[in-house]
């Protein structure tokens, strides 16, 4: 019996690798590119449209790439896979890279932008049965956010300071962004920063906005990119290039809202009707340095950080 | 009345009291959606060729480490029941080792073998081996020794007295260890799904569901697939036992 099971097992294994949502294994390159199996971490949210758009069009295939999504349980589970050299280019959110770099955790290096803060889609939200109304109703209140150092706290944070609330006094709670709009209805805080599809949802169940992070000086500021170490952009050029070149082509695509809305029931589970009414971030692709540095200057200045990043260094140019 | 109408019935109840439940309003239905609704979104997920793949990716990966946990713990486990010098060895490090959670294992895993089907393989493998190796242990100790004086006075060599009485003896609580291992290979493999992500695996598709989303009535259809998977397994196992080994009566005693 166990002589059997162990050729079932290899049996299964063999025929099996595809169906089991494994790596092809071949990680050789071809004429175009070093390597041309990318596993690209990724998490199931809409920032992610156009790397889905890219698959799913056939963009990867057309610069030699064949791109597989890892989705990961948050971000820095991702960039820690990357790191770890698990997939091979990372979708997150730029406080994790940063932060990275600064501890000197790993070199990285910054592939592709991805989306920046569009109006409406990070937005601190009250329930009704608060008092809170406007940003200086938030001093000494309690905030749900994401997580601690994430980018979430970043813009509450500054948030607050831009509206000359002391943000010391306040209690910024970890929340998960599923669990903000209970929550909020269940009062178990008085705000919370909630992102899309989750605002929509927020908002369905009666809560208010509150403030627009992405207003002020938090305007249009980029929020997450795609990376990878310095080590694989610097062994893989061609294939870091490649992977560029259908990104700029998605991203140009997904500018028309008709082309990514059909996909997001798809990879990110929401449900169509939310999708039709959801605002989406803005996206981007090529990074460009100026626009980059504000996060680490953010991040230092509210001491998510200690050192100072050079932002240009990070960012591993376009070749056309 | 019958047992599968005792069953169905159980089942009805069950499902009625979840639907009205989630009609109360004591949680708002997004977050609790009813039966009606599960039911349906489960029915459409049939249809998709992505969800299926994502079932198809955790049942081949739970066979494989099932097939590897029995293939490991069966000559491990006659290996210890028979000699005692070993077993006393080793005695210190299986208990140090066994209670260890494999979830707990996850982080190490990755860092190990990396995200692939590989982590959730090893892991599964790693909870499932015991239940076996201590069913075959036990098994081993609990043979007549009548038996196996007999044997030997027939001048059957150790090996063949292992081949001829023990392993025919041990078979019955073999499987009721596969049986167990069976169910916690499954947990494993699509917590460790849920838990580390992948690109495929209906415990990666629950995440999706809800992390992204919050999805609950997805979230809901899928675990009920996972149900549903690991029901159909003890049954297949249970009637392999009855068809299998008509002799024995470990499975009443184990129950």
């Amino acid at each position: 019996m166990a002589g059997g099971a162990v050729t079932a097992g290899a049996l299964l294994g063999t025929s099996g690798c595809g169906l089991l949502g494994g790596s092809q294994g071949d990680s050789g390159g071809n004429e175009l590119v070093e390597k041309q199996n990318l596993r690209v971490g990724a998490l199931p949210i809409n920032d992610l449209a156009p790397l889905h758009l890219a698959v799913k069009n056939g963009y990867f295939e057309e610069v030699g790439l064949k791109v597989e999504i890892v989705n990961a349980s948050d971000g820095s589970a991702a960039l820690a896979s990357t790191i770890g050299g698990d997939y091979d280019i990372t979708y997150s959110s730029y406080v994790p890279f940063f932060a990275a770099q600064a501890s000197g955790t790993a070199q990285l290096r910054i592939v592709a932008d991805c989306a920046s803060a569009a109006p409406n889609t990070t937005v601190i939200m009250t329930s009704s049965k608060t008092d809170v109304r406007q940003p200086q109703d938030l001093a000494g209140k309690k905030i749900a956010i994401s997580g601690p150092n994430t980018i979430t706290e970043l813009l509450v944070k500054a948030t607050l300071d831009a509206h000359g609330v002391d943000y010391s006094e306040t209690e910024l709670t970890p929340v998960p962004f599923i669990n903000m709009p209970a929550a909020l209805d269940q009062g178990r805080v008085d705000a919370a920063i909630v992102t899309e599809p989750f605002l929509t949802m927020a908002a369905r169940n009666g809560a208010i906005p509150v403030v627009d992070t992405a207003t002020g000086p938090l305007e249009d500021l980029p929020l997450t990119g795609y990376g990878a170490t310095a080590k694989f952009c610097e062994e893989n050029p061609k294939t870091v290039a490649a992977f560029q070149k259908a990104m700029d082509r998605a991203v140009t695509e997904a500018q028309d809202r008709s082309k990514i809305e059909p996909l997001l029931p798809e990879f990110a589970k929401i449900d169509k009707e939310t999708a039709a009414i959801i605002t989406l971030l803005k996206f981007n692709s090529r990074a460009d340095a100026t626009r980059l540095q504000r996060v680490p200057r953010l991040m230092k200045q509210y001491g998510f950080i200690d050192a100072d990043i050079n932002v240009e260094e990070m960012i591993v140019a376009p070749k056309a | 009345m019958t047992k599968t109408l005792r069953g169905l019935l159980g089942l009805l109840v069950f499902l009625v009291a979840w639907e009205l439940f989630s009609w109360s309003g004591t949680v708002p239905q997004q977050y609790f959606p009813p039966p009606s609704t599960v039911f349906q979104r489960l029915f459409e997920l049939l249809g998709d060729q992505a969800f299926l793949l994502d079932v198809i990716a955790s049942v081949l990966a739970w066979a494989i480490s099932l097939g590897i946990a029995i293939a490991l713990a069966v000559p491990a486990g006659l290996l210890l029941g028979s000699v005692r010098s070993i077993r006393t060895a080793t005695r210190a490090i299986i208990e140090f080792l066994r209670p260890i959670p494999s979830v707990a294992l996850i982080p190490l895993a990755i860092v190990l073998v990396g995200a692939g089907p590989e982590t959730k393989i090893s892991l599964a493998v790693y909870a499932a081996v015991w239940p076996i190796l201590f069913n075959t242990i036990y098994a081993l100790d609990e043979i007549d020794p009548v038996m196996v004086d007999t044997a030997r006075s027939f001048g059957l060599g150790r090996g063949r007295v292992m081949f001829t009485v023990a392993l025919p003896n041990a078979a019955p609580f073999v499987l009721t260890g596969v049986r167990m291992s069976a169910a916690v290979a499954l947990i494993l493999v699509v917590s460790t799904e849920f838990l580390a992500g992948g690109s495929s695996g209906l415990g990666s598709f629950v995440l999706d569901a809800s992390s992204g989303a919050g999805r609950m009535d997805l979230v809901l259809a899928g675990t009920l697939v996972a149900g549903v998977i690991g029901y159909l397994i003890n049954e297949a196992l249970e009637l392999l036992h009855r068809r299998g080994l008509r002799w024995s009566t470990v499975d009443r005693e184990a129950a």
